[in-house]
């Protein structure tokens, strides 16, 4: 093995410029480990590369000091970081730990607090809710008490229209038509008269409204005179049925114009209607 | 060549990266950056890539330095290694189109013609030791070091036969030395001057 002739070949040249396949390159290898000379002309030629580059780089292609300090921030950082671990260094090391605890405590406190907020947002949120919903429970219970009421009347009106019913169909029933005086004679009434279940309703059939600070008054004529049943509703309609009180012995019901209030005693002189009780 | 005292500015170099020192990456940057620029430059042609690129090249440096074998080769030629390959990787990242090169080639001679002109007085030396290297030499140590060219496209750029590339390089080289070690000289007298 001619070994000058091998240096000559150019094979280290490109051994160290890394232009060769793996098996030259580790015939090369082989080689450095079995010739000194081999070994250092590899050197001579890897000082040469190396001065050309280092002072063409110095004079062509100094890369800015940006490039350095953001290495050496990227290195301190990976530093802080708990994931690198150097046994060479056990007392950066101890506080690079101890950096890592003050920034888990710090992550645990944030957390924490995180926590807090949202819970104080979701228990807030909550007690709007629950706030909202018994308010909506309180108005639903005012209807339901409204339509309870509602119903409570209704189901009064219901038996008083029955009752009334019942005194309309009955063969007891004495019908009484009031028919209109001298002084209105298109007015009419109508009284339901019902000794037997004593129970006595009104109707006016037709009564035109009153005038202004006048209301209708009915009496009922018995045997000591004009007894007072009420004053009729001034806005009082035709067809409403009426219960009035009940007086035994009843001759004839009438129904005067009187003023506002009403009276103890009729101004006959402002009959409406009148009609006798029949037999 | 021990008159540099590059031998031992490697060793303290690696001294300085092994203890995770800082100093280490502001010496290794003041000295080397250049140099790994260039490198990276050759091949990576946008600047801003570029300087991303050697920021990920010392980061390699830092954290790979326990796989670094000194029986091998010298620091320098291992670091150069990691920059050309960073270069590379990020250039086909990028789908650069292998057809691009040849275009490249007269662009990297044309530079060199530039690059003794617009040199500043500092480096009059490199300008001198870059005009006394045969543009053929010139060429191929650049085709070769600084960019990813293999033995068979460096042939086929400089128009020769392949098993020429070999001896090419090697006569290449013994001239960049010679020059080199002439140069190293002068700068060595200038550095007892000033």
């Amino acid at each position: 093995m001619d070994i000058q002739a091998y240096i000559n070949s150019g094979e280290l040249e490109l051994y160290v410029l890394d232009r060769l396949s793996p098996d030259e390159r580790r015939r090369v290898e082989q080689y450095a480990e079995q010739y000194p000379e081999v070994r250092a002309e590899l050197g001579e030629i890897e000082r040469a590369l190396e001065q050309y580059a280092v002072l063409q780089g110095q004079a062509t292609a100094a890369p800015a000091p940006s490039v350095l300090d953001h290495a050496l921030q990227r290195i301190r950082s990976e530093q802080a970081a708990p994931t690198t671990s150097s046994v060479a260094r056990p007392a950066t090391e101890a506080s690079r730990s101890g950096g890592a605890a003050v920034w888990a405590l710090a992550i645990a406190l944030a957390l924490a607090l995180l926590g807090i907020a949202y819970l104080l947002v979701k228990s807030q949120a909550r007690e709007d809710a629950l706030r909202q919903s018994s308010t909506e429970l309180l108005e639903a219970r005012q209807q339901f008490t409204t339509l309870q009421d509602d119903c409570d009347s209704i189901q009064q009106r219901v038996e008083e229209n029955r009752q009334q019913l019942a005194v309309l169909a009955s063969v007891e029933t004495r019908n009484v038509v009031l028919a209109g005086s001298p002084n209105a004679p298109e007015s009419r009434a109508v009284v339901f008269y019902n000794p037997t279940s004593e129970q006595t309703l009104f109707s006016a059939v037709n009564l035109p409204a009153p005038p202004t600070g006048k209301q209708y008054q009915l009496w009922a004529i018995d045997g000591e005179g004009p007894q007072d049943l009420g004053v009729l509703d001034q806005n009082l309609t035709n067809d409403a049925l009426l219960s009035v009180p009940y007086l035994p012995g009843v001759a004839a019901f009438a129904i005067t114009l009187e003023d506002e209030g009403g009276k103890p005693t009729p101004d006959l002189s402002q009959l409406q209607v009148i009609g006798e009780v029949g037999p | 060549m021990p008159a540099t005292g590059n031998s031992d500015n490697q060793a303290v170099l690696l001294k300085l990266l092994l203890a995770k020192d800082e100093a280490g990456m502001r010496y290794l940057f003041d000295h080397y950056g250049g140099a790994l620029n260039l490198i990276i430059s050759r091949i990576v042609t946008d600047p801003e890539v570029g300087q991303e690129v050697l920021q990920d090249v010392l980061m390699r440096i830092w954290q790979n330095i326990d796989k670094y074998e000194p029986d091998k080769s010298r620091l320098y030629t291992w670091m150069a290694r990691i920059a050309r390959n960073a270069s590379i990787d990020r250039v086909r990242s990028k789908s650069y189109r292998k057809g691009g090169k040849t275009d490249q080639i007269d662009a990297v001679v044309v530079n060199h013609d530039n690059l003794s002109e617009s040199m500043s007085v500092e480096h009059i030396g490199l300008a001198k030791l870059l005009n006394n290297l045969d543009t053929k030499h010139r060429s191929i140590i650049d085709l070769l070091y600084f960019k990813d060219y293999t033995q068979a496209e460096t042939a086929e750029a400089l128009d020769l036969p392949l098993g020429t590339v070999k001896t090419r390089s090697r006569r290449a080289l013994q001239q960049l030395r010679k020059l080199l070690k002439h140069e190293l000289v002068i700068l060595f007298i200038y550095s007892l001057l000033i």
